[in-house]
C-alpha cells in the first residue's frame, strides 16, 4: 500500500509527509509569530514614531525657517524702503542746496555785473570829463600862449586902461 | 599916503605910470607906486593898495574862463 502511494508521488512524498510539513510549517509559523510579530511590531512602531518625530521636528524647522526667513525679509524689505527713502531725501536735499548754490552764484553773478557795468559807467562819465576839463586846460594853456604872442604893447595898455576905467566906475 | 604895488606883464612907460597914479590918486588922494614885472600875467595889471587887489590881469581872467568851463563841465 505504501509502495502504491509512495509510487503515486514524486520525490518519495506522500499525503502524510505533506501534511506533517504543513503542520510543521504552521507550527514554524505560529512560533515566528509569537517570537517575533510583537517585537518586529513594536521595532516598526518605534520606528514609525521616531520618523513621526523627525518629520514634525522638520516640519517645526521648516516652519521656523519660513518665519525667520519671512522675518528677515521683511526686514530686508523694510531696510530696503528706508534705504530708498534716505536716497530719495537725500537726492531732493543735493537738489535743493544744488539750486540754492546755483541761484546764489547767478544772483552773485549779477550783482557783479550790474556793479561792473555801473562802475565802466561811471568810469566813462569820470574819464569823459577828466577829458573836459584837460581838453578845457589845454584850451586855456593854448589861449595863454596865443594871447602872449598877440597881445602888443597897445592892446595891453588898452586893457590897464580899461581896468582903470572899470575900477574907478565901480569905486 | 597910500602905498600901491602895481604888477604888469612888461614895463610901463613914464605916461602910462602917470595915468594910472592920476587914476588912483582921486581916490585916495596921496600915493606912492612901486612898480614889478611878473611875465605870467601875459597882459593887463594888477594893484594891492594893502588891503584889496584890483586884479585885471589875462591870466586870472583865463584862470576864471577854466573855472567856469570846468564848473559847466561838472555833472
Amino acid at each position: 500500500m505504501n509502495n502504491i502511494i509512495t509510487s503515486a508521488l514524486p520525490l518519495g512524498l506522500d499525503g502524510i509527509k505533506i501534511l506533517l510539513h504543513l503542520l510543521n510549517f504552521a507550527i514554524l509559523m505560529a512560533g515566528l509569530t509569537l517570537l517575533l510579530y510583537k517585537p518586529v511590531l513594536k521595532f516598526i512602531n518605534g520606528r514609525r514614531e521616531l520618523i513621526r518625530k523627525q518629520l514634525e521636528e522638520n516640519e517645526r524647522l521648516k516652519t521656523e525657517a519660513e518665519e525667520k526667513y519671512n522675518t528677515y525679509k521683511t526686514k530686508l524689505d523694510n531696510i530696503n524702503a528706508d534705504l530708498e527713502l534716505k536716497k530719495s531725501n537725500a537726492d531732493k536735499e543735493i537738489e535743493a542746496k544744488r539750486e540754492a548754490v546755483v541761484n546764489e552764484a547767478t544772483k552773485k553773478a549779477k550783482e557783479m555785473l550790474k556793479k561792473a557795468e555801473q562802475d565802466c559807467a561811471q568810469e566813462r562819465i569820470n574819464a569823459f570829463n577828466n577829458l573836459r576839463h584837460e581838453l578845457a586846460d589845454a584850451a586855456v594853456e593854448i589861449a595863454g600862449v596865443i594871447l602872449e604872442r598877440e597881445v602888443s604893447k597897445e592892446e595891453n595898455a588898452k586893457i590897464i586902461d580899461r581896468c582903470i576905467e572899470e575900477w574907478s566906475e565901480n569905486d | 599916503m597910500i602905498k600901491l604895488t602895481i604888477t604888469t606883464s612888461e614895463a610901463l612907460s613914464g605916461e602910462e605910470k602917470a595915468r594910472i597914479e592920476k587914476s588912483f590918486a582921486s581916490k585916495y588922494g596921496r600915493l606912492r607906486a612901486t612898480y614889478h614885472i611878473n611875465e605870467g600875467l601875459i597882459g593887463g595889471i594888477i594893484v594891492f593898495d594893502g588891503e584889496k587887489v584890483y586884479d585885471g590881469s589875462i591870466r586870472t581872467q583865463l584862470d576864471n574862463l577854466l573855472d567856469n568851463l570846468k564848473e559847466r563841465i561838472k555833472i
